[in-house]
């Protein structure tokens, strides 16, 4: 017969491998990660009142390199509307991020994190991931990759949530 | 006794796992091209061609020819 305090510890370790990941309904966990020019510190809920495109990527990630000039695009062109991208880059050498950008330049705020913390909050599923977060700070839609028709169901979103 | 020893054992195996799931965000090395299982794709689809040819009766791939490679 093996014994309750074992057991119990048997359950536990169970039950520490599911974690949740972060779905539409929950508000967005908070992270810390830094500008990737200039380290200056970049908290997630710093852009709270705003729509938020929070995209995880990598340089070695081939749809990452796909969605960034349409980022870019909607950016630009939903900016004025109280919009902002937050790209955390997750690369493990920061230099590879840094010559990735400098042949895919944007003008949206891209943040470094290379110890994962962030990405680990939100239980990130795969490369790249991206979380739309509404003004109250509620993820409103996870999108999972990135395919040719994903602008179009992007912009939809954005566009209702803006208009809210 | 000897049942709690099974047990301590059991947790210690279950502590001691040596399994560590790569996170997405950690494939970076894993991505580069040397880190495929073939290097030239060209090569390695003529090499498949050739094996099923001749190894038509191993099945999994496609339909086998008469052993000419040319199917």
């Amino acid at each position: 017969m093996i014994k309750k305090p074992l057991l119990s510890l048997l359950f536990c370790l169970f039950c520490s491998t599911s974690a949740q990941a972060a779905s539409p309904g929950d508000e967005a966990p908070d992270c810390l990660t830094s500008d990737i020019e200039d380290n200056h510190p970049l908290h997630i809920s710093d852009h709270r009142n705003k729509v938020v495109y929070l995209d995880f990527w990598a340089s070695w990630c081939p749809p990452c390199k796909k969605s960034f000039p349409v980022l870019d695009r909607l950016h630009r062109e939903l900016k004025a509307q109280n919009f902002e991208v937050i790209a955390v880059n997750l690369d493990e050498n920061k230099d590879d991020a840094l010559a990735f950008l400098q042949d895919n330049p944007v003008n949206f705020t891209v943040a470094y994190d290379g110890e994962g913390k962030c990405p680990e909050a939100y239980q990130v599923m795969a490369m790249p991931s991206s979380y739309i977060i509404d003004k109250n700070g509620v993820i409103r839609k996870v999108h999972l990759g990135f395919r040719d028709g994903s602008e179009a169901e992007i912009r939809a979103t954005l566009l209702s949530l803006l208009n809210n | 006794m000897r049942t709690d020893l099974l047990g301590w054992c059991l947790g210690i195996a279950l502590l001691t796992s040596a399994c560590a799931p790569v996170k997405p965000w950690e494939r970076g090395i894993l991505a580069k091209p040397h880190m495929a299982p073939e290097t030239d794709i060209l090569v390695a689809s003529l090499r498949q061609h050739m094996h099923i040819s001749k190894e038509a009766s191993s099945g999994g791939h496609s339909a086998g020819g008469g052993g000419c490679g040319c199917n």
